[in-house]
């Protein structure tokens, strides 16, 4: 039971991590979720995520450039992680956007979306298990299922796609998760990679490919109190420029540093709650883009052990 | 009692005349929608919100719904009836952007493109 609290609280406070994304479509990037899970336990998250953009940037400076005023969104996930087997554990994700808008500065709209996001269903492996040096690796595999509105409309103009609540593209996520305790410590170090990679866009309205997306997080976790984890993570994410009708978007992509303290508490009865707070520590963008300003993410989570039903008669009997 | 039915003759007039213009506006004489010009002031537009090009679509059939669409910058409709918006974009959309105006009532619907160039 302890170790399913343990794997739970781990797996909290890695859920959900947004990527310093401003208005991309489709669902704020995730990172890894729980790292390991025995057999039979389900743990289920919710979490809240704010984030808030308004500072144009060329490459690593500041720019004066005032096209757009600010965007924001206010996001809501549904994680569910299930374990096959003690090795093997199955996830899905839900996300919706409460409300994603656009305010400009050269004239007064205010646009704004919202709706189902998408839909990512993945399987996690833990390969390796070091009891030793207390090494866990395990390798992730997500697919994103475009399942949300890609085609809002706000009057009568269809929106365009950086703000359709859907990013109307199946995605690809590999990625690598490896945990390192220390005996007798409370510190605790936690790696993070992963590539993700999405399918061509193509229909009569639009021919885009996002850019590939990588990132590499490294966090550190103190166990302050038998229920209290704080955290710092570092996070490193690149995002290569986006294609449209073949064509390479020179203005798209770049390279973020974002840190993101988090606190962790761990409740009664296996519930869990966690906040944090993303705020971009570099920035290096291809051209001019809008970058991100800050992120707010709030989530709760339960974990269940859900037992094996044993057969009601005895075989010996028959 | 003259007087009474007088009266009540009155407002079922009234009722069913009311009535009668109802449903003139609703059997509105629509033909399929044709699409007669899709202009723009401008075919080639710098980046950012100060000279957008303006986009009309003209056309007939009666009882018409305009629906525009780009698949990236930011169109605003400029009258009540749709027909007209302005396009800008950020510098992102650098290149060549087809604007669709898609027309339509109970007949049909009908659309034309027209491509705006966005320049740095």
């Amino acid at each position: 039971m302890t170790r399913i609290l343990l794997f739970a609280f781990i797996g909290l406070c890695f859920n959900f991590q947004a990527s310093a994304q401003c208005c991309s479509a489709g669902n704020p990037s995730s990172d890894g979720g729980a790292l390991g899970i025995t057999k039979n336990s389900l743990t289920v998250s919710t979490s809240f995520l704010h984030s808030y953009s308004d500072t144009y940037f060329e490459e690593n400076r500041k720019s004066d450039w005032d096209y757009l005023k600010n965007t924001h969104f206010n996001f809501g996930i549904l994680n569910l992680n299930y374990g096959l087997t003690d090795k093997l554990k199955l996830s899905t994700e839900f996300g919706y956007f409460i409300d994603k808008s656009i305010q400009y500065n050269f004239i007064d709209v205010n646009r704004k979306a919202n709706g189902l996001g998408d839909a990512v269903i993945g399987l996690q492996y833990h390969l390796y298990s070091n009891k030793k040096r207390i090494i866990n690796v395990a390798p992730i595999v997500k697919i994103s299922l475009p399942i949300g509105q890609f085609d809002q409309m706000d009057g009568n103009i269809i929106l365009p796609i950086d703000i359709q609540p859907s990013s109307g593209s199946y995605k690809l996520n590999t990625s690598v998760l490896v945990s390192k305790r220390f005996f007798e410590s409370k510190f605790s170090l936690i790696a993070f990679l992963s590539c993700e990679f999405s399918q061509r866009i193509n229909t009569e309205r639009t021919d885009y490919k996002y850019g590939n997306l990588y990132h590499a997080t490294l966090k550190i976790t103190h166990r302050s109190s038998e229920k209290l984890n704080t955290e710092l993570s570092l996070g490193l994410q690149h995002r290569n420029k986006a294609l449209n009708k073949g064509n390479v978007m020179g203005f798209t992509g770049g390279t973020y540093l974002k840190l993101q303290p988090e606190i962790s508490y761990r409740l009664k009865n296996n519930y869990s709650v966690n906040t944090s707070v993303g705020i971009p520590v570099y920035k290096n963008v291809n051209g001019i883009q809008l970058t991100n300003k800050y992120t707010i993410t709030f989530g709760v989570s339960k974990s269940f052990q859900l037992k094996t039903l044993k057969p009601q008669i005895n075989p010996k009997m028959l | 009692m003259k007087a009474t039915t007088f009266v009540f003759a009155i407002i079922g007039l009234v009722f069913f005349n009311s009535c009668d213009k109802e449903s003139t506006n609703n059997n509105l004489q629509t033909e399929m929608p044709v699409i007669d010009s899709l202009i723009t002031n401008s075919t080639r537009i710098t980046y950012g919100g100060d000279n957008p090009a303006i986009l009309k679509c003209f056309a007939t059939g009666g009882n018409l719904n305009y629906i525009w669409e780009v698949d990236l910058g930011d169109l605003f409709s400029l009258n009540n009836e749709g027909s007209e918006v302005q396009f800008t974009a950020s510098p992102c959309c650098i290149g060549e952007k087809i604007i669709t105006c898609n027309v339509s009532n109970d007949k049909g619907e009908v659309s034309k493109n027209i491509t705006i160039t966005i320049t740095q």
